[in-house]
């Protein structure tokens, strides 16, 4: 496999010298990939691969194309030698501390503007400075608890730094997955190679951040302020909630009050003491800086200054982060530390000096060329590939603004061999390592985040597609220590149980999630019970169009059309609302909402869980365009469907800890499973019940209940009424009656928290028993007893008050825990101008 | 001939909600400036209900801030500032024996003028304020070469004030410099947006100040425009010597012992009177009453 290798003559390889030699460390790892079959490294990779998919259905449902992770992992991970790193490792942790230096003295007293070291444009001209991060500083007086460097090696040998990463850097839940991943593909030389563990740095990282804690040093509440599902992050933020044991929050789980940071939970608010922040400086606080975003914290700034939380990276880190600053790098190394820079930057040209910006224009394609700050994720252009015309529009740009570029020089990168169609190929490396601050200095992770691509001018900019990434063996010719987390704790863990700190926005996705779910199935088996008596042959008309009456009933069907004539037609148009994707109601979108429901929370449900929910989703978003769906095909989608649906109740029922998060998922379900059996019986049985094949709709309804051969076997094919109202309305055995949820909603509500301060019965306490006295009340006789008008009055009367109190309930419940923060906005400023906008509010 | 005038100062907010609003968070910035020119003989900022939190302290600027918290539940916020200043008349020098503008520009660049770093930040964008070649064109029919730069800069004040109408319904709170030069109205905060803009596209440092002007007018004075309420005006920096000279687009004139400085910073979003989240609340209507009177 190996003879096969070749590196290219003009860049340095990470594995072969430029004789065509293996280095040293390169070779435990050879001789064992040598003894592989293709075959067997194949099945190894597909493995790994699939596992990392499983983790990417759970981590990024947003982006069907994966722009959260789109690269694979390769099977060949990247291995440098120890003592080699050592010394990389001695330039990074001389640069996180300058980067850490240089926002002290910025965001203080700016003796590198003073004395002319750094332009005053680093500082002022950012477009993203605003004069608040100057009253943030932190205590200890450090910036930076996480710092990140990209770099590239050149042919020489020598590593180079390509950008500084100070807000809050990208990357270390991904370097995890990586070794979780290749460590299980390749155990053996990964045992042999004496590869450096990660968990030390990690280990480094929980006292760092414990230590930030101004209270409660011992075990301080600390989370990681996410910014949610949407995020491209949101993958990492949740793996290393994970695995540091840390909360998973985002700017509404958190509210200022009483001076502190509270985290919103089920069981009250409760201070937060330090936030590992992953939100963007200038979204932090909408009361001060810029507003109208939903990331932030109201009031988050005025705290962090009277001292009551720790934000890590400090508001403001992202600042450090400007390519501009890699111009000057080595003077501010002189001035703090009076030493030369041990790894050096690029060259870097900032176009806002005359010399730098006639430098630039003049050798134009042989640099690459920035933006001067990093605000928005923009690539870098490379003028040597570009269009005259492109060129020329960028020059011109340059030329309006020049103190808004830099020009950088190129670097011709490594290479690494990478696991590609078979054989190994000489790709381009690049390499994020970190830094996490550690006493008064910093300390290197013995890993890094490898980029490899065949195209090294992908490599400069963010995690694009078709790259690979590869894990990073650090290998020491020392033998190598266990390290796991989970060692760390001396002290006995103090076993909990419960799950008040459930905070309020999960218990509420949780709920819907519940409520969605059961939606789903309910609908799911009426649409398909529905579409079968359509298509099929011996249906019953009048039994048909009752069907047709209940789908209408659940919003499946339009209810201002008229219902088609011919079955064929009225199954057709069925099908088409089904799956609009444009009408909120549609069980498209049910199944959708729960989809969204459970993302939102996936950090707390099995993964086993969300993978049926995707599969679920799967059917009706790719599986079925409703222009060419046929009835019949539908129906065995469906019947799919219904066994994902399943697989969900089954693991909630049975993989779930009965926690709060459990019970508001449950009572999602059984509020939902109450109302539409309750509906679907109103349909079905119509108040005037004359000139219905009852025996049919009887049928129908306890086949859509999921009770039909309960039925069976109790009475046989005897169809009656009252037998069946018994079975799905008041027999509390019955797991599908509405008794039984009934029941169970009552044991929710009486077990949610509550403050000790209430006496009585609080009003969804209230709710929940009247439906249930009343329905253990109800004599099914006279329920299925007609009154003198020859109408089923009683059972209307019965299913219309439980319709009409079940939302009730449902409101009641996210009234008074689901909903603690209402609509932030902001004060509107009359006193310049007279005229405030409409509405007033400024956001 | 020194002249001083005191005031007494009486600024009161109200905000009225619909419904009860359960907590807010919010900063003020009511307390007039001391400086060379006006002394600040007592002040304060009092808040309805009574603020669960609130501190005072300095801005990055110097500006005198009040961050306050209500957590409990209110429908009414009144916030009055109330005290007494003097500010001292203050004599400027020719206008056209003052430096060519192109000089104190390069002084600061260069960074060979001694206050070029408290001057240069107020030189670049700021959130509300982006220079263009729109505006400089706009100023470089009154920042001809060598023009003295007080001359050419209060020129610059009489044509904003000519060229734009003083219109209270064009223009809101946020609405972007860009948008009022172009429509040629607004209020005082459009005015004196405008007027940075132009003066920063020309490479000048202009800051923006917000204040208060005397509501009562001395005898045989007209009435000053935005006298009812907060007002805000430009400040460009002169050079070493000179310093900062205050302008007023909205009203045509220097500033002298009639205005009375709170706070200023790059634009209006550094300077906001009174800011803030609040949850609850519904609909919520405002009403201000300034009261600027000689004491």
């Amino acid at each position: 496999m190996l003879a096969e290798y070749r590196a290219t003559d003009s860049s340095f390889d990470e594995a072969v010298t430029a004789e065509g030699v293996l280095r040293p460390s390169w070779q435990e790892l050879f001789q064992h990939l040598g003894g592989l079959s293709f075959t067997e490294v194949h099945r190894r990779l597909a493995q790994a691969q699939h596992q990392m998919d499983i983790d990417g259905v759970a981590f990024n449902p947003y982006d069907a194309r994966g722009a959260t992770r789109p690269w694979s992992l390769d099977a060949v991970p990247l291995v440098l030698e120890q003592a080699e790193w050592n010394q990389v490792a001695l330039g990074l942790e001389q640069r996180a501390k300058l980067a850490d230096l240089l926002l002290l003295d910025l965001l203080g007293p700016q003796t590198l503007l003073h004395e002319k070291i750094l332009p005053p444009e680093a500082l002022f001209a950012h477009p993203r400075y605003f004069p608040a991060y100057h009253s943030l500083i932190p205590r200890p007086k450090r910036h930076l608890q996480l710092y990140a460097s990209d770099l590239a090696r050149s042919p020489s040998g020598q590593w180079w730094v390509t950008a500084d990463r100070t807000r809050c850097p990208f990357g270390l839940g991904h370097i995890l997955e990586n070794r979780l991943v290749s460590s299980r593909m390749f155990p053996v030389p990964f045992g042999m190679c004496n590869v450096r563990r990660l968990a030390p740095f990690f280990i480094t990282l929980q006292q760092t951040f414990r230590e930030l804690a101004h209270r409660y040093r011992e075990n301080p509440r600390i989370a990681i302020w996410s910014k949610g599902p949407k995020s491209r992050a949101y993958f990492e933020d949740a793996f290393l909630a994970r695995y540091l044991g840390y909360a998973l929050v985002e700017g509404d789980d958190l509210a200022v009050r009483d001076n502190k940071v509270m985290l919103k939970t089920l069981g009250g608010l409760l201070p937060v003491e330090v936030l590992l922040r992953r939100v963007e400086d200038h979204h932090c606080d909408p009361a001060e800086l810029s507003g109208g975003e939903s990331y932030g914290v109201s009031g988050l700034l005025e705290v962090i200054r009277n001292g009551h939380v720790s934000v890590g990276n400090s508001i403001g880190s992202g600042l450090a982060e400007s390519p501009l600053l890699m111009a000057f790098m080595s003077n501010i190394c002189k001035h703090f530390l009076d030493q030369d820079l041990l790894l050096p930057s690029l060259a870097t040209w900032w176009c806002g000096r005359p010399d730098a910006l006639k430098y630039v224009l003049s050798n134009i394609d042989k640099l690459t060329v920035r933006r001067a700050y990093r605000s928005e994720d923009e690539p870098p252009y490379q003028p040597r590939a570009m269009s005259g015309e492109a060129k020329a529009r960028l020059i011109e740009r340059i030329k309006a603004a020049p103190g808004m570029y830099i020009g950088q020089e190129q670097v011709n990168r490594s290479t690494a061999p990478v696991w590609e169609q078979g054989q190994l190929q000489a790709w381009s490396l690049a390499l994020r390592a970190f830094l996490v601050a550690k006493g008064d200095t910093y300390e290197t992770l013995p890993g890094s985040l490898a980029r490899v691509s065949p195209d090294p001018d992908v490599l400069l900019h963010n995690m694009t597609s078709g790259e690979k990434s590869q894990d990073v063996w650090i290998v020491s010719n020392q033998p190598i220590s266990p390290v796991s987390l989970l060692s760390v704790a001396s002290a006995q863990v103090e076993l909990k149980r419960g799950g008040a700190e459930l905070p309020s926005r999960a218990a509420d996705n949780l709920f819907w999630l519940g409520r969605n779910v059961e939606r789903a199935e309910q609908l799911t088996r009426l649409v398909r019970i529905t579409l079968q008596q359509l298509t099929s042959g011996e249906a019953v008309e009048s039994a048909a169009s009752g069907l047709a009456y209940a789908c209408q009933q659940a919003k499946q069907l339009s209810s201002e059309k008229k219902i088609p004539s011919s079955r064929a037609a009225l199954a057709r148009q069925l099908v088409v609302n089904v799956l609009n994707p444009d009408d909120i109601y549609s069980l498209r979108n049910v199944v959708r909402a729960a989809h969204d429901s459970a993302m939102k929370v996936r950090d707390r449900i099995a993964l086993d869980i969300l993978r049926a929910i995707n599969d679920l989703r799967v059917i009706f978003e790719a599986n079925l365009s409703s222009e060419e769906v046929a009835a019949t095909e539908m129906v065995s989608a469906l019947d799919l469907a219904l066994t994902s649906l399943n697989a969900i109740s089954g693991l909630a029922s049975e993989s779930m800890t009965r926690t709060q998060g459990w019970r508001f998922l449950d009572l999602g379900r059984r509020l939902e499973r109450a109302y539409q059996t309750a509906r679907t019986i109103r349909s079905l049985i119509p108040l005037q019940a004359s000139g219905v094949d009852s025996t049919r709709a009887l049928e129908y309804l306890l086949q859509i209940c999921d009770s039909f051969m309960t039925y069976r076997n109790r009475y046989l094919a005897n169809m009656q009424l009252a037998a069946v109202l018994d079975l799905l309305v008041t027999d509390d055995t019955n797991p599908r009656s509405i008794a039984y949820q009934l029941q169970l909603i009552h044991q929710h509500v009486e077990q949610l928290p509550r403050p000790d301060t209430q006496a009585g019965m609080t009003p969804e306490q209230r709710l929940a028993l009247s439906q249930y006295n009343a329905v253990r009340l109800s004599d099914v006789h006279e329920l299925a007893a007609k009154d003198n008008r020859s109408e089923l009055s009683s059972l209307h009367k019965v299913l219309n008050r439980m319709l009409e109190k079940l939302p009730e309930l449902s409101d009641a419940i996210s009234g008074r825990f689901l909903i603690h923060a209402g609509l932030q906005r902001h004060l509107a400023s009359a006193s310049i101008a007279e005229n405030p906008n409409p509405g007033g509010m400024q956001a | 001939m020194t002249q001083r005038i005191a005031y007494r100062l009486s600024h009161v907010t109200t905000y009225s909600y619909d419904s009860p609003v359960r907590v807010c968070h919010n900063l003020v910035m009511l307390t007039p400036r001391n400086s060379s020119v006006l002394e600040l003989i007592h002040h304060r900022v009092t808040i309805k209900p009574h603020p669960l939190v609130l501190n005072r302290r300095e801005d990055y600027f110097g500006n005198t801030l009040h961050a306050f918290s209500i957590e409990e539940s209110h429908r009414q916020l009144t916030v009055s500032a109330s005290g007494r200043v003097e500010v001292e008349y203050s004599e400027l020098p020719p206008a056209a024996q003052t430096l060519p503008w192109e000089q104190v520009r390069e002084a600061v660049v260069a960074q060979s003028d001694p206050r070029w770093l408290e001057a240069c930040q107020f030189r670049f964008n700021s959130q509300r304020i982006q220079a263009s070649a729109e505006f400089a064109d706009y100023a470089r029919v009154s920042f001809q070469p060598n023009r003295p730069i007080l001359e050419a800069a209060f020129e610059l004040t009489q044509r904003v004030f000519q060229d734009f109408v003083y219109d209270t319904t064009a223009t809101n709170v946020n609405t972007p410099t860009k948008t009022a030069f172009e429509l040629r109205r607004g209020v005082c905060q459009d005015f004196a947006h405008v007027q940075i803009a132009c003066l920063r596209s020309m490479g000048l440092c202009a800051r923006y100040v917000s204040g208060y002007l005397r509501t009562h007018p001395a005898a045989g004075q007209p009435k000053l425009v935005g006298a009812d309420e907060s007002h805000a005006w430009v400040s460009v920096y002169c050079g070493q010597q000179l310093g900062w000279v205050d302008l007023d687009p909205t009203n045509n004139k220097y500033c002298n012992v009639d205005h009375i400085p709170i706070a200023w910073g790059r634009d209006y979003s550094d300077v906001v009177p009174i800011r803030g989240v609040f949850l609850g609340g519904g609909k919520h209507i405002i009403t201000v009453s300034v009261d600027v009177a000689e004491a």
